[in-house]
């Protein structure tokens, strides 16, 4: 039994038919990737599965559940969250404050155990937890988003371009920090332009192109496949 | 005399406050100005009134019924108006249409219901006046101060220290973000507009027993002047909704006094002008600092 599994997902934005239909799963344990260029439906898809967004058809499942019209805070305490496009931190907020947001749902106490763990991933976020967040660089701002995220102790955790507009160090540190994420038992869905270094750590990967998956296998393969080296490697 | 100008103008402040929260609250969460406040705070002293007379003249039993009342309406105003509006994403001007259409409704409803002559407030609460040196406070004031400062100073505590709060602080700040938190935003929501509604109504007791009489204008009248004390504190700003208050209440008193009672609508407004053309963000607003 797959964690995730969505099935013939169809969204619109008033006339603009943003997905067309698309159907993959996640299992647990696994770190899956989308890729697609710009305004393929990557995010939409994202935000679709954590309810901010609902689909005029198809079906959501999360572990063997119909999702499909659950209220997205309850998502979220079944376990699934979203770490949004352009990081989303809430700018008046402290460090600290801010990823004790992200355990909204959890008890305060279980709340000062897991910022410590969120602590020892993030070091930096330590450093700076009485800072504003909307003070933080934009990489720190990202990795806040991330830990903010971790926080509420996902079953899938999803990140919707994690390593945007960071430089490629940080870039490394954060792939390094999925992978960490996944080891630790957390099942990640990733969304990354960055689709080289993110097909190198995923499992498995779905290729969407305007609303559509055009193309699934593992990673390597498709690491391999000399359509997606052409068209979105680059190469 | 002068104390005593300051101490009513503080009086009557600390009720604006109460109203101007209310407008900075729904703005905070909604990015809206909801301009059926000052009619619910209409709605709040009338239906207190109807109460008195109708239930044996028991203040604090009609105070608690009216301010309930008007959380429900409220409610109400959210759940069966903007609710909708924001599940199908329409404009901010439809909800912001929205609360003006909401306001004539209540409007009319209280003209219906109780007539459009200016009616006698009893004096609810009367325990004589105290001296305090040569000047004196009356019993009134006494009681809108301590009811209004109570209020503010809990629901300072309810924004600050809560994990209420926190969410009503995170949905102002970005509602999509706090949704992901596993926060159930509309009811933030409810809970904002059921909160500012009951403040309302609190305020329009308070102002009915201070002049003692209640007409179908001044809903508008004290609308205006509390969303300018919002404005002039910082919109969407909990602390510079009280201030705000303060300040014109303080400033339509002693303008009164020295100038002309006929003007304290006219310094209202006059402060709003200025507050805008000089200073937007209000008093307490910080320039956003929002990277992108
Ligand atoms: N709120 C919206 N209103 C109208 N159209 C939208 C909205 N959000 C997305 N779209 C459209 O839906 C399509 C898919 O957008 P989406 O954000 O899912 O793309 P994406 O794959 O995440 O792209 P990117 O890589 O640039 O982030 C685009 O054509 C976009 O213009
Ligand atoms: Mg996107």
């Amino acid at each position: 039994m797959p964690l995730l599994k969505v099935e013939n997902l169809v969204v619109n934005y008033g006339s603009i038919n943003a997905l067309k239909g698309i159907s993959f799963e996640v299992n647990k344990g696994e770190i899956v990737t989308l890729i697609g260029s710009n305004g393929a439906g990557k995010s939409t898809t994202m935000n679709t599965i954590a309810g901010l967004k609902s689909p005029s058809g198809g079906k959501i499942y999360f572990e063997d559940n119909d999702i499909t019209k659950l209220d997205s805070s309850k998502r979220v305490k079944a376990g699934i969250i979203l770490s949004p496009e352009g990081r989303q931190v809430f700018p008046e907020f402290s460090v600290y404050d801010n990823l004790m947001m992200g355990g909204f749902i959890q008890k305060k106490k279980d709340n000062l155990v897991e910022i410590e763990k969120v602590f020892e991933l993030f070091p930096v976020l330590k450093e700076r937890k009485k800072q504003m967040a909307g003070t933080l660089s934009g990489g720190e701002q990202q990795m806040l988003a991330v830990a903010r995220a971790l926080m509420g102790k996902p079953k899938l955790l999803m990140l919707d371009e994690p390593s945007m507009g960071l430089a490629p160090l940080i870039v490394k540190e954060i792939f390094g920090l999925i992978q960490r994420i996944r080891e630790i038992g957390t099942t990640v869905l990733l969304v990354e332009q960055n689709a080289r270094v993110a097909l190198k750590i995923s499992d498995r990967a779905y290729v969407i192109e305007t609303g559509k998956i055009v193309l699934s296998g593992k990673a390597q393969e498709l690491l391999e496949s000399e359509d997606v080296q052409k068209a979105y490697l680059g190469m | 005399m002068l104390f005593e100008q300051i101490l009513n103008g503080l009086a009557i402040g600390s009720v604006y406050s109460l109203v101007a929260i209310g407008y900075t609250m729904v703005f905070g969460v909604l990015k809206l100005v909801n301009f059926a406040n000052g009619s619910v705070y209409l709605l709040g002293a009338y239906f207190t009134l109807m109460t008195y007379f109708a239930l044996g003249r028991n203040f604090w039993l009609c105070f608690i019924l009216g301010v309930i009342g008007c959380g429900i309406v409220g409610f109400c105003l959210d759940q069966f108006g903007l609710k909708r509006l924001r599940a199908t994403n329409a404009p901010r001007l439809a909800g912001l249409i929205t609360t003006m259409g909401m306001a004539m409704i209540i409007d009319n409803f209280i003209l219906l219901f109780f007539g459009s002559e200016t009616k006698p407030y009893p004096n609810m609460i009367n325990f004589g006046r105290i001296r305090i040196g040569n000047s004196s406070i009356s019993s009134n004031q006494i009681v809108i101060l301590g009811v209004a400062l109570a209020l503010m100073l809990l629901l300072s505590l309810l924004t600050y220290t809560t994990k209420i709060g926190k969410a009503m602080q995170c949905t102002a700040q970005n509602i999509n973000a706090t949704k992901l938190m596993g926060i159930n935003t509309n009811l933030i929501i409810s809970m904002t507009f059921i909160l500012s509604s009951a403040l309302a109504a609190v305020a329009g007791v308070l102002v009915g027993m201070y002049y003692q009489t209640i007409d179908i204008t001044s809903g508008f009248s004290v609308g205006m002047k509390t969303m300018a004390s919002a404005v002039l504190g910082g919109v969407g700003i909990l602390p510079g909704a009280m201030v705000g208050g303060l300040l014109i209440g303080l400033f339509e008193t002693l303008g009164a006094t020295y100038v002309s009672s006929g003007y304290s609508n006219a310094i209202a407004f006059a402060i709003l002008i200025l507050v805008i053309l000089f200073k937007p963000e209000g008093l307490f607003g910080k320039k956003t600092i929002n990277k992108v």
